[in-house]
């Protein structure tokens, strides 16, 4: 099984006064809320 | 006897101008079906008394000036996968499944319409599977050529129109379950935005994924269908609160843009019906753009983690022998699912919000929608698949798949365009694809495509 500690997708930084900062993973159910609010930006079809 | 209608406004015209009655029309169709049914195997169950019941109510509705719109007196029927009052559906399975006293949001909202539920329609074992072959119902034949297979799981939704049973059906699609068996069986078949048309009442493929859609003769008519189904419904959890699909027929202010895979031969080798298509698109002036998808495969890895877990969670009893036995094939597609990692699943479902913003940006930057095949180019003939390892079957489907599975993992709509006969005298099709919740622009943009095909001829 692969090691999740040794290639982290989402390796630690550490910032300028020495903590250590992890991104948070996104909330996997937050699919629904960027599905909705996608907008096109080139000139639509229709308008 | 009845004259056959091709389109729902032909029959809307047909019954308010008194050609024949809606009982007369139903009728004519259970005729039909009862003549070739057997032969098929596409229908699993007729509701024929309830069916000319509703007629007889309908056509006095009519005759009393109460008209409920498009769908007043129109004979459909659904792939069994829905409640309905007094029914069960099998979803393809040796048993039945129970919603107690729960009908399916879009059966409602379809019989409110008027629109009149002829039967169910055959289907993969739980909708797990892509040829349209069911152990315990039977093979679902394909009406153009019955040595060749449907496609799936949709298989009878997409066989009843093609065979002319009636002019619209439901399906579902949950990695190409709607458009694959419409592009198979050369009819139109819609996978909307993920969320837009409401789950419930249905027997679940993958909850995460699974979209329910019209297969119909023609675009048109896939939007009637789809306006009446869609729509926030409260007892969906992932039911969108999007403003209303409302069908309406419109003209392009520019000609489309169109774009594609600038190398679609490194996923599948034979494309020539799809590249003769796309240069009839360029010669009637769409203008062409090729990109490269480098996360193709990606989001169908994706897509196969979130399928795969979701279908052994759903059927975690079968698996164990708890609940009545999955058949050979739906156990193959299903078992391995139970050793996906949660944090595999999660990981899937979490990069998908990015993933999509991603991919809404790279493709539709300058383009309308997205052309590409749907699966192979034609129907291949049926072969029994029992001797073969679920390996084999997974490797056989993701390759058949590549073009459509990523769509349910983005959530994205796309719409099965029928593109004419191949070499081998079945018919080929083109899917196009488009931004979330834009099926208005893609209905119109597909017309418009459909017409360039048209004209080449």
């Amino acid at each position: 099984m692969k090691d999740l500690r040794k290639k982290p997708d989402n390796p630690p930084k550490v910032d300028l006064l020495g903590k250590i900062i992890r991104k948070p993973a996104p909330d996997p159910w937050q699919f629904k809320v960027v599905l909705e609010s996608i907008e096109i930006k080139n000139p639509k079809l229709y308008d | 006897m009845t004259e056959n209608p091709s389109s729902i406004a032909d029959f809307g015209n047909a019954i308010r101008t008194n050609k024949f009655n809606i009982v007369e029309a139903v009728e004519t169709r259970f005729s039909a079906i009862n003549k070739k049914n057997d032969e098929l195997n596409v229908f699993l169950t007729l509701f024929q008394q309830q069916a000319e019941i509703k007629a007889k109510m309908l056509d006095r509705e009519l005759f009393t000036g109460h008209d409920r719109g498009p769908l007043h007196g129109l004979p459909i029927a659904v792939k069994d996968i829905f409640a309905m009052p007094d029914y069960s559906p099998t979803a393809g399975s040796n048993g039945i499944v129970e919603f107690g006293r729960d009908v399916a949001t879009v059966i409602g909202r379809l019989e409110h319409a008027g629109a009149i539920i002829l039967g169910t329609l055959n289907l993969d074992e739980y909708a797990a599977g892509g040829t349209g072959a069911n152990v315990w119902h039977g093979r679902c034949k394909n009406p153009f050529d019955p040595s060749r297979i449907t496609g799936g799981s949709s298989s009878g939704s997409a066989a009843a129109v093609s065979a002319g049973f009636c002019l619209a059906t439901l399906g579902s699609d949950a990695g190409g379950s709607i458009r694959i068996p419409a592009a198979f069986c050369g009819v139109f078949g819609l996978k909307p935005t993920y969320g837009r048309v409401s789950r419930f009442g249905a027997v679940p493929r993958t909850w995460s994924m699974d979209c329910i859609g019209p297969i119909a003769n023609n675009i048109k008519d896939l939007g009637l269908i789809f306006e009446v189904i869609s729509g926030h419904d409260r007892f969906d959890a992932t039911s969108s609160q999007q403003e209303k699909f409302v069908w309406l027929e419109q003209r392009p202010e520019h000609q489309p843009r169109l774009a594609l895979l600038s190398h679609p031969e490194r996923y599948q080798k034979n494309l020539k019906q799809y590249r003769k298509t796309l240069l009839a698109f360029e010669r009637h002036d769409c203008k062409l753009i090729e990109i490269e998808i480098p996360k193709l495969k990606l989001y169908t890895d994706y897509h196969q983690r979130i399928v795969k877990s979701e279908a052994a969670t759903l059927h975690r009893k079968a698996l164990v022998g708890a609940a009545p036995a999955l058949s050979f094939e739906a156990e193959s597609v299903i078992k391995d699912g139970a050793d996906i990692l949660a944090i595999n699943y999660l990981q899937a479902l979490s990069e998908r919000g990015n993933l999509l913003r991603e991919f809404v940006q790279l493709v539709f930057a300058d383009a309308d929608v997205l052309v590409l095949p749907v699966s192979l180019e034609e129907a291949p003939t049926y072969q029994p698949i029992t001797d073969k390892s679920s390996n084999q079957i997974d490797e056989e489907f993701f390759a058949a798949s590549i073009f459509t599975r990523f769509a349910n993992f983005l959530g994205l709509p796309a719409v099965t365009l029928p593109t004419g006969i191949g070499e081998n005298g079945m018919p080929t099709a083109v899917q196009v694809i488009a931004p979330p919740f834009k099926e208005l622009m893609m209905l119109n943009l597909a017309i418009e495509l459909q017409s360039k095909l048209t004209q080449t001829v």
